[in-house]
């Protein structure tokens, strides 16, 4: 009875409502300097998000999406490429390409942002070993990041530059998947939702369309994937079939039997995604693989997904603050 | 009590046999590690190590310049900690030690031990130039006919003075069947690479571009063979925009390339292109090329068919043919021509000599020259450029416009630029953003960047990824139509000992996990070098690596090491004969052959002496040589060793 006594009370003072009316101010301002100031790893105004999540199969395509890319951008358009990082953590982002990335991942494709500093384009992750040749590791126990930037080579973390979140790739499939997740009932405001599915890679005698089924939406953790499956012959040419069953579960990994891996149809491919958290961070659990969850300093280097709602939750104390002031009455003097 | 005092004394004795034993083991054990390494054989595979510093020099492709320059540093400064050298050696340190003295605990016996120095050359540049140096069949300075390290040639800085020498040559394509030692040259591909065309789309001219070139009294003939000039300028006094975005008369000059799904029954049109169709052009964006058809195909019409232009055969000279694509017209290349405004083609006149224009040239096939007969007559002049830089092409049009000022020459040089068409190496592309970007004239008193994007060839885009099962790895499984090797081109009869050792350095990967093994730390990175190599090909560089350990099913593995013919055990010759027969053979399954220059050392046979066989001739049973010292003596069951050419001429 005190406590509600107290409650009602410390309601009643006009001083208790300013105070949450500045509290609210103060996080609205935190986060717009926490947003613009450099010299936070996410600071820099460039991000990028991977869709769907990981982990990844080798040669997945996937799509990248990015923003901020708005200062300083060449015609030259972007650059990416897979680059190193043990553990998944921040500290352990490269900060040398030569040791830290290797440059025959690099994307193919023109990638130039438009005027507002947005770009989505796909991407096929690789599997990367140094004993088959490559200079860095990327596979189910060694993380990996994206580099999204100008000039990995001469502005590596002097320009304009996004690293991804850390992710494994866990099988060496054969199977080129093209994925699309979105959030239907909105996970995050920084998750994005990019329709583009076409390869980057095409043979003379084909093109690959872009395919819308099958869809399969379930509730939270939810993911709405669409697959299609890239086959390729050793002749080169390249056929695109879609079809095949998705199926989600409880627990966001999502299963998607799509069509044959080799010249001939038949087989099948296990892709698993976790959910669409959107929070840049998590590993996830893994269909094709043991995914060990990293540190809890993740290796991201897009502005921080929780900062959108903690300024709306400042906003929303400073109003609240400023309501109740207003309607208590002034105290007489 | 007699047994007691033997068992007391055989238990003593066994207990300072086992401490004297411990006591050796862990000394002996404190000792191997602590001390050097023990020196390398000399002489042997795969090292081929002659205990002297030499100096090589190696010439020819412009694309890998750059790649072996650094490889040669990084080999190099391995050979700080390479031998100890003999200060009372005449000259002083010419010679390594010998023995336990040879090395020290930080001696590096994996990689450079003989101190080797090697020179990037320049000399002409060009893999073909580089293998013509090679076997001696260029004129001078870098060769003049004269094989420095050939069969009777003295040790190179004795007879050296007059012509530069070639140890290997750098070649961004095969060997050369026409030249005079083709039969010796053995090319070990160590790289990977591609050649997309590049275009312009992104050059947004101030407008007008008037075109004309250096002297507005004085037009120059033409810009582009089967296009003359008028005698308002080339544009004909008419705006140029970007045309390689399907830019047209009419739209603005700024914009931009639609996306694929907005051309998508255009075979030009295959990726989604920059800026996201903002601003649209109204044509059809230039992003493939096509080489079917022969002599009709997109590519030959553009670079080679000097015909009169008509639908589906003859040039293509004008860009509008490329990307006014309406109507009845399907193909590019058919797109009409818009009245009183050509919009010529530019095509760079690339370096007749280069790798990289053969294998443009194999692309375009059907009897094409290294010229390119539509080579543009009046970009960078009518003169040859070089391969993989579009960055010249500013000092170009500052050159081809230069009686031009202000708003006039911004025009003129952005329009030049927007029209130019030219291919570079996928690897130099992805690798040097700068290679990519020209720099011109704003018109107010600053500058601009374009920049080139490559083109897909026959709807193949260019990716540098390795994987056996991946469509998307078209270099590597050779779906990109100009996917090519790069190599290091020796001559079997004349490569000396410490060049092999380079060469191989490079190739060499075999064993273990990444094959790190084979090559130590470096000292001043604290990076294995053979991970050093492999990034500075891939990663600085933008190729693929290949080495010995390659396997793949494209046939990625051209970089084995050099190695010499076992040793024969049942040679026989006779005294004064120039020949050895051996029963078994000298070319035994499965191991090296035999080849012409071989160092031939055996009991009874002077010294030195080489097999003097024509190149393929030593496939049986005699071998040939040729010795400096006549008459060898008779001999009969003999073991005979072959070793690479001279160690040190």
């Amino acid at each position: 009875v005190d406590v509600k006594a107290r409650l009602a009370r410390a309601c009643l003072r006009r001083r208790t409502w300013g105070t949450i009316q500045l509290c609210g101010l103060a996080i609205v301002v935190a986060c717009t300097v926490a947003w613009l100031v450099p010299g936070h790893a996410y600071a820099q105004g460039e991000s990028v998000t991977l869709s769907p999540a990981p982990p990844y199969n080798d040669g997945q395509e996937i799509t990248v999406t990015g923003s901020g890319f708005t200062s300083g951008i060449p015609l030259t358009g972007l650059q990416i490429i897979e680059c190193s990082d043990p553990g998944g953590t921040m500290a352990n982002l490269p900060t040398d390409p030569l040791t830290g990335c290797d440059g025959t991942t690099i994307n193919g494709n023109q990638v130039t942002p438009d005027t507002n500093g947005n770009f989505t384009t796909t991407y096929g992750i690789l599997t990367l070993s140094q004993a088959g040749g490559n200079t860095i590791n990327c596979d189910s126990t060694d993380f990996c990041v994206l580099w999204v930037g100008i000039d990995y080579n001469t502005q590596f973390l002097t320009g304009p530059h996004a690293f991804s979140e850390p992710f494994e790739v866990t099988t060496a499939a054969t199977t080129t998947t093209t994925t699309t997740t979105t959030s239907p009932t909105t996970t995050s405001p920084t998750t994005t939702s990019p329709t583009t599915t076409s390869p980057t890679t095409t043979s003379p005698t084909t093109t690959s369309p872009t395919t819308t089924s099958p869809t399969t939406t379930t509730t939270q953790p939810s993911v709405t994937t669409t697959a299609s499956s890239t086959t390729t012959t050793s002749a080169g040419t390249t056929t695109t079939s879609a079809g095949g069953t998705t199926t989600t579960s409880e627990s966001g990994t999502t299963s998607t039997s799509s069509s044959s891996t080799t010249t001939a149809a038949g087989g099948s491919t296990t892709t698993a995604a976790p959910a669409a958290s959107g929070s840049g961070g998590s590993g996830g659990s893994s269909g094709g693989g043991t995914v060990t969850t990293p540190s809890s300093q993740l290796a991201f280097t897009g502005s921080p997904p929780i900062l959108p709602w903690l300024a709306a939750l400042g906003f929303a104390m400073s109003l609240i603050g400023l309501l109740g002031r207003r309607i208590l009455p002034r105290p007489s003097t | 009590m007699r047994h007691r005092k033997l068992r007391n004394r055989f238990a003593a004795a066994a207990s300072l046999a086992i401490a004297a034993f411990t006591m050796t083991a862990v000394l002996g054990a404190g000792a191997a590690s602590a001390g050097p390494p023990p020196a390398p054989s000399l002489g042997t595979y795969p090292h081929w190590y002659v205990g002297a510093p030499e100096q090589l020099r190696d010439a020819g492709s412009d694309t890998t310049y750059f790649m072996l320059q650094h490889l040669s540093d990084l080999y190099m400064q391995a050979g700080l900690y390479g031998c100890q050298l003999n200060s009372a050696a005449s000259p002083n340190y010419s010679v390594c030690l010998t023995g336990a003295s040879a090395t020290i605990a930080t001696s590096d016996v994996n990689d450079n031990y003989d101190h080797i120095e090697i020179l990037t050359g320049l000399g002409k540049i060009g893999s073909g130039d580089g293998q013509k140096q090679l076997c001696g069949n260029e004129t001078a300075p870098f060769g003049s006919g004269q094989q420095i390290n050939g069969l009777n040639s003295s040790a190179p800085g004795t007879s050296a003075g007059t012509t530069l020498t070639v140890d290997f040559a750098r070649s961004s394509k095969a060997i050369d069947t026409s030249q005079p030692c083709e039969a010796q040259e053995v090319a070990e591909g160590y790289a990977k690479d591609g050649v997309p065309a590049v275009d312009f789309p992104n050059a947004e001219g101030p407008n007008p571009g008037t075109g004309v070139a250096t002297d507005s009294t004085n037009p120059q003939p033409s810009l582009v063979t089967g296009n003359p000039c008028t005698t308002n300028g080339c544009w004909n006094d008419q705006v140029v925009g970007p045309v390689a975005a399907g830019w047209l008369p009419g739209d603005a000059t700024n914009c931009d390339a639609l996306p694929a799904s907005s051309h998508a029954t255009n075979p030009n049109a295959a990726v989604p292109t920059a800026n996201n169709g903002v601003n649209a052009c109204s044509g059809t964006p230039l992003t493939n090329l096509s080489n079917v058809g022969g002599t009709s195909s997109e590519a030959y019409r553009l670079w080679c068919n000097t015909a009169a232009h008509g639908t589906g055969t003859g040039i293509i000279s004008d860009w509008a043919e490329l990307t006014n694509i309406t109507g009845t017209a399907t193909n590019p290349g058919d797109g009409a021509t818009i009245a009183n405004h050509p919009l010529p083609v530019l095509i760079a006149n690339v370096n007749s000599g280069s790798g990289t224009t053969a294998t443009w040239l194999k692309y375009l096939a059907n009897g094409c020259t290294a010229d390119f007969p539509n080579h543009s007559l009046v970009e960078c002049g009518g003169n040859e450029v070089l391969e993989n830089n579009d960055a010249q092409f500013s000092g170009c049009a500052a050159s081809d416009f230069s009686a031009s000022s202000g708003t006039a020459q911004a025009a003129d040089e952005a329009a030049e630029v927007a029209s130019t068409l030219y291919f570079i190496s996928n690897g130099v592309y992805n690798s040097n953003v700068h290679s990519r970007v020209v720099t011109v004239p704003n018109g107010s008193g600053g500058s601009v960047n374009y920049a080139a994007v490559k083109t897909e060839l026959n709807g193949v885009i260019a990716n540098s990824c390795i994987s056996d099962v991946l469509a998307q790895c078209t270099e590597w499984n050779n779906d990109f139509p100009t996917a090519r090797t790069l190599f290091n081109i020796y001559r079997s009869d004349t490569v000396r000992a410490s060049a092999a050792d380079f060469i191989n350095w490079i190739c060499d990967n075999s064993g273990g996990t990444g094959g790190q093994e084979t090559k130590n730390v470096d000292y001043n990175t604290g990076v294995n070098y053979n991970l050093e190599v492999t990034s500075t090909i891939q990663t600085l560089f933008g190729f693929i690596r290949l080495t010995d350990g390659s396997s793949s099913t494209f046939g990625n593995n051209e970089c084995p090491l050099i190695n010499v013919a076992p040793a024969v055990t049942d040679a026989t010759f006779g005294s004064g004969s120039s020949t050895i027969n051996s029963t078994q053979g000298f070319e035994q399954a499965g191991q090296t052959p035999v080849v012409s220059g071989d160092l031939v050392t055996g009991t009874n046979i002077p010294s030195p002496c080489y097999v003097a066989n024509p190149a393929g001739s030593v496939t049986a049973n005699t071998i040939t040589l040729t010795c400096t010292t006549t008459g060898a003596n008779t001999g009969s069951g003999e073991t005979v060793t072959f070793s690479l050419h001279s160690p040190n001429t």
